[in-house]
């Protein structure tokens, strides 16, 4: 098997080549959401239930996906870089590569330290307060693979769709296709899961995600390696500008509608947690209470 | 000059709707040849060539370069071959100087300094984005791109299209330095600028609705053929009179002006020694050549097509 320690010298140097053009042309939105979330996570600790980590991903997926898989299509390049030496097939890779691996880093490592509930334990080493006290972590526990999943299979559609597109409309309008099919698919996937089990419990969704994701992506690639290079028509004119600007707005409101619903139901969770809680207690209290009035003179 | 770097067998391409682009093209050129490519507007020159890269899918046929389908083979192969398209554009945020810099990387043949010399020939600012300059600057930037990445194939699209004759001038001075640089480089390019494809090409080829109308070497195609005036004594042309090899023909009462392919030398000897006829010869330029040929009927092309002198050496 094929390892970057493998390649010859001069592989490398072109890979890395590539993973570098690739890096410069979206390293500042790169480096935008790398701030966004570590300021969100670990500082701030806004980003407190998975949830949050979807809306993230799925706006990153909004923003970023879209623009650097279609990159050829909206800059009219595609020949040009069809004819280069590395290939499609480097292309999609290395696109593919950078784009799946900052998602999966900043979704993973978000879910893993929101589970573990690092950035508060970190936090209470240098001061105790409201915002520092740790959160129990939020159940069902199968929330924090969704919050890696659902990005990622948003991201697959999402990168597939833009990097097979046919026009730059299509790539404006990339995240919306892949957003309904992992939306249809979750959804039928929870529904089966609590006619058999009378509640989701989520493996089968999560397995369902992770198979769709990577088949997805691997029949990108081969239709990739297939594809015809769009002929000409120069980077996007003020008709495309505009599509890709009122698709990137919707996205953006769906974005902050994601929000919405993410943070409704987080209140509704943590007041039925809370809830619970005084209940417990109260049958506590109830319990500690019953042996003295059994005591009846 | 005998092995071809680039072959073409029967290749078609149509686009949707029914519109047949390439239709059964052979093409075969000989290493180190600086081959020509001239036809009409909608010939499928364009589309040829982009066969060949390996951009769009034949949909008959095999189009080879360097002995395999580009698209398919190793980066060692792709590296020896570049390309400039027509309708080409450039990553428009990069600088020709990070361009530069990139290409030096992918192509382990990179020439810097032929680079540096091909912009300062140019006279090119490499330090703005290239969505700022101008069209010809951006060509003349894809243009150093391909020559100095130093290839065994160089496949350009109509590279001067857009230029200013100084320009044109530059761009084929640069052609000629890359061919002089003693290795055995071997050029396809496709152009409707018939005095730049005299002055480097040394094989032509006519397109014609997607086919192969004629190809060769230069030399042979234009000293294959003569305009051959017949003027007779009469008040017309005699019903029923063809000259030998006649392709074209064209008459105005007593006079019969043909374009005749020359496969005998006496072929117009003979015509001469008839003493009611007065018959005048003349050769042709490329461009008569080409305008003779594309105003030709095309349901009788075959005849072309199977004449001795078509045919590589």
């Amino acid at each position: 098997m094929t390892t970057f320690s493998t390649l010859t010298d001069a592989d490398r140097r072109v890979w890395t080549a590539l993973a570098l053009r690739q890096w410069v042309a979206f390293g500042s939105l790169h480096i935008g959401f790398l701030v966004a979330w570590l300021v969100a996570l670990w500082v701030l600790q806004l980003v407190a239930h998975p949830g949050w980590l979807i809306a993230f991903g799925l706006l990153y997926t909004v923003l970023v996906t879209p623009g650097m898989a279609g990159a050829d299509i909206m800059d009219g390049t595609e020949e040009f870089s069809f004819a280069l030496p590395p290939g499609r097939r480097a292309i999609f890779l290395t696109r593919m590569g950078i784009g799946l691996a900052f998602l999966l880093l900043t979704t993973g490592l978000g879910s893993l330290a929101m589970a573990f509930d690092v950035p508060q334990a970190l936090w209470s080493l240098v001061a105790t307060s409201g915002i520092t006290e740790p959160n129990r972590p939020v159940t069902p526990s199968f929330l924090y693979a969704l919050a890696v999943l659902v990005p990622a299979a948003a991201f697959a559609g999402t990168f597939v769709v833009a990097s097979l597109a046919g026009t730059r409309t299509i790539v404006g309008v990339s995240w919306g296709i892949a957003f309904v099919a992992v939306g249809i698919g979750v959804f039928a996937s929870l529904q089966v899961e609590s006619l058999i089990w009378d509640k989701p419990i989520g493996w089968m969704t999560c397995v369902m995600l992770l198979l769709g994701s990577v088949l997805t992506l691997l029949a990108g690639f081969l239709a990739y390696d297939q594809k015809e290079a769009l002929i000409g028509g120069g980077r996007a004119g003020a008709r495309s500008g505009t599509i890709a600007v009122v698709a990137i707005a919707i996205g953006i409101t769906v974005f902050a509608l994601a929000m919405f619903v993410v943070s409704v139901s987080y209140q509704s969770m943590t007041v039925r947690e809370v809830r619970d809680q005084s209940m417990t207690v109260r049958e506590v209290d109830a319990l500690r209470v019953t042996p003295l009035e059994t005591v009846d003179p | 000059m005998n092995d071809a770097v680039i072959e073409a067998i029967d290749l078609s391409k149509t686009f949707r709707p029914a519109v047949v682009a390439v239709n059964g093209l052979d093409l075969r050129v000989p290493r180190g040849a600086v081959y020509g490519l001239i036809g009409r507007n909608g010939a499928g020159k364009s589309t040829t060539l982009r066969l060949l890269m390996g951009l769009l899918r034949p949909d008959r046929g095999t189009a080879h370069v360097l002995g395999s389908d580009i698209k398919d083979a190793p980066r060692e192969t792709r590296q020896r071959v570049t390309y400039v398209s027509q309708e080409q554009q450039l990553p428009w945020r990069m600088t020709a100087d990070e361009l530069m810099a990139y290409f030096s990387q992918l192509y382990d043949q990179w020439d810097t300094a032929f680079a540096t010399d091909l912009v300062r020939r140019f006279d090119l600012d490499t330090t703005r984005p290239l969505g700022t300059l101008s069209g010809g600057d951006q060509r003349r930037v894809a243009v150093i791109l391909a020559l100095a990445a130093r290839p065994d194939v160089v496949i350009l699209d109509e590279p001067a299209a857009g230029l200013d004759p100084v320009s044109r001038r530059q761009l084929i001075e640069a052609m000629i330095d890359f061919l002089g640089d003693g290795g055995e480089r071997t050029v396809l390019f496709s152009t409707h600028i018939l005095a730049d494809l005299e002055r480097v090409a040394d094989h032509i080829g006519f397109m014609d609705r997607g086919r192969m109308m004629l190809s060769g070497p230069l030399d042979a195609l234009q000293g294959g053929m003569r305009r051959v005036q017949v003027i007779f004594s009469g008040d017309r042309v005699p019903s029923g009179f063809e000259i030998p090899g006649e392709l074209r023909r064209r008459t105005d009462g007593p006079v019969l002006t043909a374009i005749v392919r020359l496969t005998d030398p006496d072929q117009v000897n003979r015509l001469q020694a008839i003493e009611e006829l007065r018959v005048t010869e003349h050769s042709l330029g490329l461009e008569d050549l080409f305008i003779e040929l594309m105003e030709r009927d095309p349901h009788s092309m075959g005849d072309l097509q199977s004449s001795p002198w078509w045919q590589h050496a």
